[in-house]
Formats: structure tokens, sequence, C-alpha cells
């Protein structure tokens, strides 16, 4: 994670993919104190490759030694020392020129810096209270409260410089992304649509293998507590299929029900709904999209995917689509 | 260089280094090996590069690559390799929009054109059947020439709505302008319109791009000085130096060339009507921009070149409207000079025409063909016109011999943004001085720089304008030989120095140069009226109204005998100039505010309101609200002050008068807000008179120490204690310094500043000062403190 120390301070910034210094307190992502230094005066920006600086100022920028020209990019990598309004003030160390991340930034002493990836529970994984996803579509980071019934209706959008608390910790947000930029995670979007779902069911109900499969491919998710919750959403909706039910617009199921059906709270249900989307996306072999998996309604949910096939002992039990056609 | 995913690069370009991360993909700075050019190629990330998803990408690819529009990113190629997509494109040297406004300030006027462009390249798509889909700031570059263009297009999805675009325009404008003082009502209305949920309701792309258009131009108006409260806080006499100023404005000579006559001739006074485009052609807005200001410059310098002619000053003929006949009768002009151009695709035809007699009919008329992008040429080429226009001119030197096409084109622009824009930069300055260090023969140069040095110098105090100024005329008489034009340059240095002798000198100067005599006299009288021998000053005055009367003479005479304590006699004098030339609304505003310092405040009003019908601009609202305020209908002020608000103009003295008229209609805590509102948006201000303001809303907001604190700044700057005696007044009185607020209030009125002003609620308690009463009585205010007790309630 790129970061730049301030020798004057003994204080290290992480970098954004685009991060300003400057004396101005608010227009900038790191405000430098120097009197010879402009407002905004110089810019650091992620090629995608590697690190290049800008000088935006009246007084100058020097970069390893060498005065860079006004607003022309520079490359620099780590170990380059910077300086901003004349060449004898307060060094810059560029210790670390790796790609810049998003992180939530611990704020108090009893908070830990948490590195921002898609379905990131907090305070931890074993007991989590919120969830952090990033949505594709809306290009932004969201933070749930698991225990919400809809989690979608307490979801927030996180934005920049804002404050995230969570069991007595603290964290200020630090995007390394502006807003509605695409994030740099390889959140490559197979869809899922073009996957067939194969759930393994056993005789006792107590073990669920899932894999995916289309034409050239079988995905293995192996064996995980929350695959049996897809089940039993995609069991719902083969279900009101058989009964005639219109497969596109159907299949849905009440979170009191499924809260019955499953004996778990929603909060529950939702920490193994979030468990389940991280794992697609963090799927190694082909990142899948997954948003989709699950899909909520008001105070329901129903399986996200329409083709599937649930085989219980060595018996297929449900399959969607209904392979039946009738010929009028 | 390899990019980042195992896509090995294409044979017929060249990768040369990564220049960022579009939302689709990385890009990559290449060179065309065929056609010897950069280009920036945008590979596809693999994972978005669906088969059926290619196809469409393809299509839309050949649909965008038909498409050739200035504000439109092209694509050049797509190329395909093991299966992923690429897209060969333009290069532009700059960055995205949102980077950009992250990296520097932001020019309102300039947002207003990156939208016009943006807008534009929509409509253009739209109508080439292309959708964007994703449009924001991240996919608008603007180039090293500052316009914009949009990237990405029909990427996202394929559909046919172009709604969607408009609602992202809406957003995307809405974004970039929210909270900017400069927002007019009605821009705000068409915000409202983009965002509309109803997606057939919202306007079309091409009506976005002329709307956004003529926002813009709009903007770039330059506002007519009106007198108002702030320059009723002063002395008149500053609105008349920006009138000398602004009436000597553009001052050029051709190199070298002396009038050497016998006696003193009276010139024939020529005015340069702007230039009309008549076509736009395909012509974008810099463009149109460009060959208006070369063509009316290359005319306007010609005037100055020829003997026995003088120019009618820029501004002067800005700020008339009328038939030919009545604009050359109100700034004085014998023959007026019309221009028009009728364009196409890279060229315009070019008519200019010489009106002249008393029905201004057309004596000659020119047309000539001239190319967009070769500006200087353009200028070149109307020089050469001009002999055929008036056969007794001189040749002069070609432009194109005194300076490049690059540094004319730069001149160009730093001359739009002095006057056209939003006004002097400090950078301006610099920049002209390193453009005339190649091209010092180059006249425009020295007067760009006169005005903006003059103009920086009267916003911040600061001599080291003036000193830098006159290193630099010296540099001209050296280059470019003496002249009455650099003579005047000097007098106005000497003027803003109070060097009268030295000013005095220069007047002699250009007696010896033959200059015009109207002008001649009408500089004396200037020179006399500061000098404050106001008789002497009106001798001049009538000499000059005698051999030919102009609005600007009669306001400048006005001017005098509102200094020189007789305001009846500027009212007479204002009368007249409004029989021979009605409706003028700067000589109504003057006497609107002469009325109301004289107490008249009925008249005042009647005034005021005529010119509100003739335009109802921001200033003139502003300056009724102050009559009413002055005769204590606070209730009806705060009318015309939110009207004045909401007309457009968020000028902070509005603000402080808005913030006045709640306070004394009792609303403390909305005046508070709003005193706040001023001092956190402009307490960062270099700008004096707005200064006053912060200090007199402090004061008003009990924070007294840091009111002063804003007073000595001011004093410190050099600011004549006249013209800040009314803040220094207010701002001790509420600060219960009674004794420093009544000398203020002594010395204001000795420089005959209103005694009405001080008829304001807010300095009852100086009634427990005997002197005060005396001194308003002496000033024509009798019984202030009549219906006030002894402590002051």
């Amino acid at each position: 994670m790129a970061r730049i120390l301030d020798t004057d301070t003994n204080r290290f910034h992480p970098l954004r993919a685009h991060h300003t210094f400057g004396r101005s307190t608010d227009k900038v992502d790191t405000s430098v104190t120097s009197p010879t230094a402009s407002r905004i005066h110089a810019a650091f920006q992620w090629s995608g490759q590697g690190w290049q600086v800008r000088d935006l100022s009246r007084n100058g920028t020097w970069v390893a030694g060498v005065r860079l020209t006004a607003s022309q990019d520079v490359d620099i990598v780590a170990g380059d020392e910077v300086f901003f309004g004349s060449p004898d003030g307060d060094s810059w160390q560029f210790v670390d020129d790796s790609p810049p991340r998003s992180l939530l930034l611990a704020n108090t002493p009893d908070t830990s810096t948490v590195e921002l990836k898609p379905y990131t529970f907090l305070p931890n994984e074993g007991h989590p209270e919120i969830a952090l996803t990033y949505s594709q579509n809306r290009h932004c980071w969201l933070s749930h409260r698991v225990e919400d019934a809809d989690p979608e209706q307490s979801e927030r959008v996180l934005k920049h410089g804002e404050l995230l608390f969570c069991n007595g910790q603290q964290w200020k947000i630090f995007l390394a992304e502006c807003e509605n930029a695409t994030e740099l995670y390889p959140l490559a979007e197979n869809q899922l649509d073009d996957f067939e779902f194969v759930f393994d069911l056993s005789l006792d109900e107590e073990n669920t293998i899932l894999r995916l499969e289309r034409q050239q491919q079988t995905l293995d998710m192996g064996e995980r507590t929350h695959h049996y919750l897809l089940l039993h959403l995609a069991r719902i909706r083969a279900m009101a299929a058989q009964h005639g039910l219109d497969q596109n617009t159907e299949g849905w199921i009440a979170n009191d029900q499924l809260s019955k059906d499953l004996g778990m709270d929603m909060a529950h249900i939702n920490i193994l709904i979030f468990r389940a989307r991280k794992q697609f996306a963090e799927s190694s072999d082909v990142s899948l999209e997954s948003e989709h998996l699950v899909e909520r309604g008001k105070g329901r949910l129903r399986f996200g995917c329409p083709r599937f096939k649930i085989y219980k002992g060595q018996q297929l039990a449900y399959q969607m689509p209904i392979a039946a056609a009738v010929y009028a | 260089m390899t990019p980042g995913h195992n896509v090995p690069p294409p044979e017929k370009y060249e990768i040369l280094q990564a220049i960022g991360r579009g939302g689709m993909g990385e890009v990559f700075l290449a060179k065309d090996l065929r056609l010897e050019r950069q280009v920036a190629i945008k590979y596809i990330r693999r994972d978005l590069s669906s088969a059926s998803w290619q196809v469409h990408l393809r299509q839309e690819a050949q649909l965008l690559a038909k498409l050739n529009h200035p504000n439109i990113v092209q694509i050049y190629d797509v190329i395909e390799q093991d299966g992923s997509l690429a897209l060969v494109m333009e290069y532009v040297d700059g960055r995205n929009l949102h980077i950009h406004l992250r990296e520097r300030r932001v020019d309102y006027v300039e947002l207003l054109r990156w939208l016009a462009e943006i807008a534009a390249g929509l409509a253009a798509a739209h109508e080439a059947g292309v959708v964007h889909h994703d449009l924001k700031a991240e996919n608008v570059l603007i180039g090293r020439d500052g316009v914009a263009k949009v990237t990405d297009f029909g990427i996202a999805k394929s559909g046919s709505d172009t709604n969607v675009d408009t609602l992202a325009l809406g957003v995307l404008a809405t974004s970039l302008l929210e909270g900017q003082r400069e927002n007019t009502p009605v821009l705000q209305d068409f915000l409202r319109q983009l965002l509309q949920k109803n997606s057939s309701k919202r306007p079309s792309s091409h009506e976005a791009a002329q709307s956004f258009h003529r926002f813009w131009l709009d903007s770039t108006q330059n506002e007519t000085p009106l007198p108002s409260k702030a320059n009723a806080k002063m002395s008149p006499r500053k609105k008349a130096t920006t009138l000398v100023v602004a009436a000597l404005v553009i001052v050029a000579a051709s190199a070298g060339l002396t009038l050497w006559l016998q006696h003193p001739v009276q010139h024939n006074y020529v005015a340069v009507l702007p230039t009309v485009i008549k076509m736009p052609g395909e012509l974008n807005d810099q463009q149109q921009l460009n060959i208006r200001s070369t063509v009316q410059q290359a005319l306007q310098q010609s005037v100055m070149a020829t003997p026995k002619l003088a120019l009618v000053s820029v501004g002067e003929v800005a700020s008339v409207e009328g038939s030919f006949a009545e604009i050359a009768r109100a700034v004085g002009a014998d023959e007026l000079i019309s221009s028009s151009l009728d364009c196409g695709k890279s060229s315009c035809e070019l008519t200019i025409e010489r009106l002249s007699g008393d029905n201004l009919a057309v004596l000659k008329r020119r047309a000539t063909s001239i190319l967009v992008d070769s500006t200087l040429e353009s200028y070149s080429i109307v020089q050469r016109q001009w002999r055929q226009l008036y056969p007794n001119s001189k040749a002069n030197p070609d432009a194109s011999e005194l300076i490049t096409e690059e540094a004319f084109r730069e001149y160009l622009k730093l001359y739009q943004a002095s006057y056209v824009g939003g006004g002097v930069q400090r950078e301006t300055l610099g920049r002209l001085e390193v453009l005339l260090g190649d091209a010092n023969r180059f006249l425009p140069l020295y007067d760009l720089y006169a005005h903006s040095a003059l103009e920086m110098y009267d916003e911040s105090g600061d001599v080291a304008y003036l000193d830098k100024l006159e290193a630099i005329l010296t540099h001209a008489e050296t280059w470019a030989g003496n002249s009455v034009l650099l003579r005047q340059s000097w007098f106005k240095v000497a003027i803003a120095r109070r060097d009268y002798e030295m000013a005095a000198v220069e007047v002699k100067a250009m007696e010896g140069l033959s200059a015009d005599e109207v002008l001649i006299n009408k500089l004396n009288g200037d020179l006399f009226s500061y000098m404050t021998e106001y008789e002497k000053a009106d001798h001049y005055y009538m000499k000059a109204v005698g051999l030919k009367p102009s609005r600007e003479l009669y306001y400048s005479m006005g001017a005098n005998y509102y200094d020189w304590g007789k305001p009846e006699k500027a009212i007479a004098t204002l009368k007249i100039s409004l029989d021979l030339y009605p409706n003028d609304i700067r000589t109504l505003g003057a006497m609107g505010m002469i009325l109301m310092e004289g107490g008249y405040l009925d008249e005042a009003i009647a005034r005021i309101k005529q010119s509100l019908a003739v335009q109802p601009h921001a200033l003139n609202y502003n300056d009724l609200g102050l009559a009413y305020m002055l005769k204590g209908d606070y209730s009806n002020a705060r009318k015309q002050f939110t009207i004045a608000y909401n007309e457009g103009s968020r000028k902070p003295e509005i603000i402080l008068n808005m913030a006045d008229a709640e306070s004394l209609l009792g609303n403390k805590e909305t005046a508070e807000q709003l005193y706040g509102q001023l001092v956190a948006q402009e307490s960062a201000s270099d700008d004096l008179v707005v200064l006053m303001f912060v200090s007199q809303s402090l004061a008003q907001m009990g924070l007294f120490e840091q009111a002063i604190a804003v007073l000595r700044r001011i004093e410190h700057n050099g600011v004549e204690r006249p013209q800040m005696a009314f803040s220094a007044a207010l701002v001790y009185t509420l600060a219960g310094q009674n004794i420093a607020a009544v000398v203020e209030i002594e010395q204001a009125l000795n420089s005959n500043f209103g005694a009405i002003w001080f008829s304001l609620p807010w300095f009852d308690p100086l009634c427990a000062e005997p002197q005060f009463s005396d001194l308003l009585a002496q000033a024509g205010v009798v019984d202030r403190c009549a219906n006030v007790n002894q402590y002051g309630l």
C-alpha cells in the first residue's frame, strides 16, 4: 500500500490513487504546513502501473533532487525524496510505491487499521456486526448492519474521510479512489447466469456440497455452512415453479418463514448470505458476480439463479428451469 | 512496456507508457507507427469482454468512429487480440475533469463553458444514434487547450434512450455548480429540468447545449458599473476614476508613428462595434470568441494607427444599445465600423463596413475570407483591409512581423480572460512579461499590461504593480517610440500614484503630439478634479462638451460637481445628459445615488425605478433597496435586496445589505446568519472594499476586536480615510467607542460624504455626543437626535 512519510512529524500518510498536497486544509488530501507551499501544491497519481508526481505550485516541487517542470507528470519510485516549495524545507519520503489501497484507518488506540476488501466483516469474521461490500453498479462501498432484517434498508454509502463505528472501535474511512471511479480490485463480473448450480445434499441434510457448472468448466465450491441456506432458497424457488407459478417472478420466501425453517434469526441469516457472497467474489479460479446470488425484496428473499439442480443422496430432487415443455 | 494483462501489444502500434486507468480498462499512450502520431489505446478488461458484449462494443465503436466532433474523443480503430478488445483513440494530453478540479481553483465561467462543450458532444452523439450511458466527470477529458471532450461512449451498455444522458448531464452540472454564488435562478431552474424524474420532460441534449452556451455567454458579460452602497460609502471620485481608466482602455499605437501636425486638429471619433457572427458554421465557442476578438482588435488598432482618427473606448461601445445613429450619438462617434462573420467549416467570410455621415450610411464596404485557426494571419488580413476603408491611412508593419502565431494566441487568451472573463489574474502580468520578451514591438501587449496592472493596483493597493508598469512602459518607449497613447498610459500611472504634477506633464506632452482636443480637455478636467480644483476642472469639461458632447463627458462633469459639493448642479448636468441620451442606466443610476445622498429619497426612488424599467439589473434593485432603507421602509428595502440577490448577483455588498435590512427589522438571528455568511465567504479576499464589508459584518456580530483588526488591515494598505470612514464609524459606534466614531464621521463629512447615511438607527448611540448632531445639522440633516434621548435610545 502506497505511503509517504512526513519527516517533520514522523507520520506516515497512505496515498490515494489521486492524492493532492498543499497548504489548504480542506481542499487537499494531505496538508503541508510550509509557508512556501501553494494552496494546492502537487499531486501524486497512480497510473495503473506506477506512481507519478505533478507540480501545481508557484514555488516548485523537487523529486529526487530535481525540480519538476510545472504540470508535467514525472515518475517517482520508493526511496525518492520530495520537497514542497523549497529544496531545503521539510523532506517527504516516498517509502512505498505499491498500488494504493482503500483502508479503514484506526482512529482510536483500541482500534486497528483494516484493509478494505469486499465482504469485510467488522469487528471480525467470527462475530460480525457490520458487513462492508463494494457495489459494482454504483461504484461505491457500502456498509450494512448484519442484524437488520433488511440490511439494504440500513445500508450506508461510505464516503472518504467519514468515520465508522463498531463495537467500541472507531475508524476513519480512507478510499483510494474518488467517488464514481472504479475500484482497483479485480472485481470481474462473470455472470452467474452462465453457470448451473449443482447442490449435493446428504440424506440427513447435514452436509451440502456445491459446484458450479458450465460448458467447459466446473467450479468446486466445496462444503460450507452457508451452502445449506442457498440450497433451501433454491428449493423454495423450485417448488414455486412446480406449483405452476411464473418462474421469473415467483419463488420468494418471507423472512419470518425462512427464519423458522432454518431455526436462525435474521442476523445469522444475513451473515450467511454475506459469507456466501464473499466466497463467490473471492473465488480464485474465476471471479463471480455475487450481488445477485440472493435477491432481496420487502421482507423476503429469493435464490438469485434460475438454473440449478438439487440432488438428495443420489436422486435429483429439484431442478430449474423445469424440464417439461408443454406444446399446445 | 507491456500492458498489465497477458495481451501482447498489437503490431501497428508501439506502446509507450501507461497513462491511467479508465472505468473499462487500462489506458496506454502509444504511437501509431503508420500515421506517425500519438494515440491512446484502451484495453477493455477481459472479464468485461463476453462475446455478446464484444459484438455490441464493436458496433458502438464503428458508429463512434464516424463521429468527428471537437468535444468527443475520437475513436480511430478497434483491435482484437486473443479474444480481448482494445480501442485506439485520440490522445488527449490532459486530465479528466474530476482530477482537473481537484488540482486547481474553480473558474465559474470555465465551468459553464465546459458544460456547454460536453452538451455539444452529447448532442452530436445522440444525433448519430449513440448513447453514452455513463456520463460523469471521470469521462470528460480536459486537454491542454482547456477544451472538454467526452470519452467512453456507449461502452457501459447498449440502448437508445438518450434521456439517460441528459439526466447524467444534469447530475454532473449540479455537482459542479452547487453552491456557486454566481448561479442565476434561471440556471438553477434549468438544472432542475435536467434532473426531472419524468424523462420525457427533460430537455434534449441539443437544447442543453444551447442553454449552457447562453449561460456561458451571459456570465462573460461585464456588468456595467453602477453606483451602489459601496460606492456611496466612497467618494464618487473613485467611480469616475474607474471611468477614466475604462475610457482610455486599449491603448495601442503603430510602431514609431508619431503625429506631427502643425496645429491641434479635432479628430474624427470612430467607434468599432462588436463583431457579429451571423453564421457560426462549425466553429466551436472558443473559436468564435477568438475570431471575433481577433477581428475587433485588428480594427481597433487600425483606428488608432490612422492619423486624425480617435478611437471610442471599448467599454463605452459595449454598454450602449440601439440603432447605429443612437449608438453613435451616445458615445460621441462620428463614424462607426461594423463587422460581421459568415462561417463555414474552417473559414469565414468577413464583411467590414465603414458607416459615416448623419444617417450613418455605408460609405465603404470590404469583404474577405479568413481562416478560422490562423488568428495572426486573420489579424494581418484585417489590417490590410483597412487601407481600402481609409485610403489616407499609412502602411503599418504587419502584425505577423512583430509576434508569432503562438504568442498571439496566448495574448488573445489573456485578453479575453481580462476583459471578458472573470477579470485580471495575477498570473496575467507574468505571462505578458514573458510574451513581451520576444514580441517587444507588439503594442497591444503593452496595452493589456497597462490595463491589467492598473486593475490589480486598484484592487489591492499594492504599488509594486505600478512600479512594474512603469518599467514596462519605459521598455515600450525604447522599442516602440513615443506616441499619444503611450503618454496616456503614463498619465494613468501618474494619477494612480497621485503625482499630479507628472500627470500634468503628460497632458502637455500629449498636446505636443497633437492629440485630439477633446481628449486633452477631458484629461485636464479629470486631472484638476483629482486635485480637488473643481472649478478649473469644470472649465475644461465645459470646453470638451462644447466640442463634442457624450454621455461620458457629462458623467465626468456631474461627478466633478458632486465632489465639489454641488449636488444640485450635478443633477442638472445629468438631466441634460438624459435629455440627449434618454434611458442611459449609468446616468440614471448616478442620479439616483446623488439624490439619495442629498436626502431626496422619493425622487431617487423614481429615478432608480426608471433605470429598472430599462434594464432590470441586480445593482439597480440594490440601489432601490438602499433608498428604501434610508427612508426607513426596511421591509421594502429587504424585498429589493432579496430580488437583487436572486437576480444572480451574489455580491458581498448585497449580502451585507440584506443582513442590514434584517437587522433593522429586528430579525437578529437571520441577520447574524447573513453577516456570518459574508464573513465566511470573504475574509480571505484581497479586495479592500470587500474587506470593509467584512469589518462591518464582524462589528454587527459583536466581534469588535476582529472588526477593528480588519480596519487596520485596510488602513495599512493605504486606503484613504474618507473612503473607509463610514465603515470605521459604524464599527466604532457598535463597539461603543463613540469619540473615535465621531472623528471618523467628521472626516467623512469633510470629504462630502452623504450625511444621510448617519441617520441610520445604528448611529443613535452617538446622540450622547453633542458634536454628532451638530456635525449632521451642518451637513443638512437636522434634528437627527430629536427622537433619541441622551442615552442613545
